[in-house]
């Protein structure tokens, strides 16, 4: 038993439980062959750096799994043949260090997520804060021209 | 010139971190060693060690098989290759 990453991008055309209804393929695929499926990874909706099969975006899945190298072609196959996935990759972590990554991986597959989420949130707030701030400064300034404008005036 | 002086220090930054992999779907990590135009920069400009660069390597080439990275960035694709 080896431990493998298998990497897929499920078209966008697709409606989300179509997606969903891909991915659960996948992993019926998986137990078939005798495979120990250890985490998923749900990257989500992403854009594709360059056109594939002329989508310009992809759903993004990862598992984790280990299983004997032998199924791994048998594997390979169901995604080729399957039309609604453009892209995969499968990785083998076979020496102790890559193993190790291998772990660590699966443990951070959660937390990773959710630690860069509320930052994002919260510098984007700054930027936001920032720019009302000078534009509020901006209004100011203008209307206190347009005061001493009228004033002349008037005098 | 601009690159060889943005990457000045010659130690291996990988090493100081004692990285053992490379993660290739880790994208913003892989940009270090990636120039505008996303070729992969040489180890004398990056001042990576032969093992980390190789290691580089791989995870890039992987990440452009599975299109988180463009293979190239022409006049085509320049505008529309943004993260």
């Amino acid at each position: 038993m080896n431990c493998y990453e298998t990497l897929f991008v499920v078209k966008p055309t697709l409606t989300e439980q179509e997606i969903a209804a891909q991915i659960t393929k996948i992993k019926d695929i998986l137990a078939k062959v005798g495979a120990e499926l250890i985490a998923t990874d749900d990257m989500g909706m992403r854009k594709l750096a360059y056109a594939v099969e002329k989508q310009s975006r992809g759903y993004y899945t990862v598992l984790y799994y280990k299983v004997d190298g032998s199924n791994i072609a048998e594997i390979e196959r169901n995604l080729k043949i399957n039309e609604e996935i453009i892209k995969f990759l499968t990785i083998k972590y076979g020496s102790k260090k890559e193993v190790a990554q291998f772990e660590k991986m699966i443990a951070s597959i959660g937390k990773t997520k959710n630690e860069r989420t509320p930052r994002e949130v919260a510098s984007k707030k700054e930027v936001v804060a920032k720019e009302t701030q000078e534009v509020v400064a901006e209004e100011v300034t203008v209307e206190d021209v347009a005061v001493e404008e009228t004033q002349e005036v008037t005098e | 010139m601009r690159q060889e002086r943005k990457f000045k220090k010659r130690h291996c930054k990988y090493c100081e971190m004692k990285v053992d992999y490379i993660d290739y779907k880790d994208v913003n990590g892989l940009k270090f060693s990636l120039s505008e135009r996303y070729k992969i920069m040489p180890r004398r400009l990056t001042g990576n060690c032969k093992r980390h660069q190789e290691l580089v390597t791989i995870a890039i080439k992987r990440a452009r098989q599975t299109a988180f990275i463009p293979y190239i960035v022409d006049r085509k694709n320049v505008i529309d290759s943004q993260f």
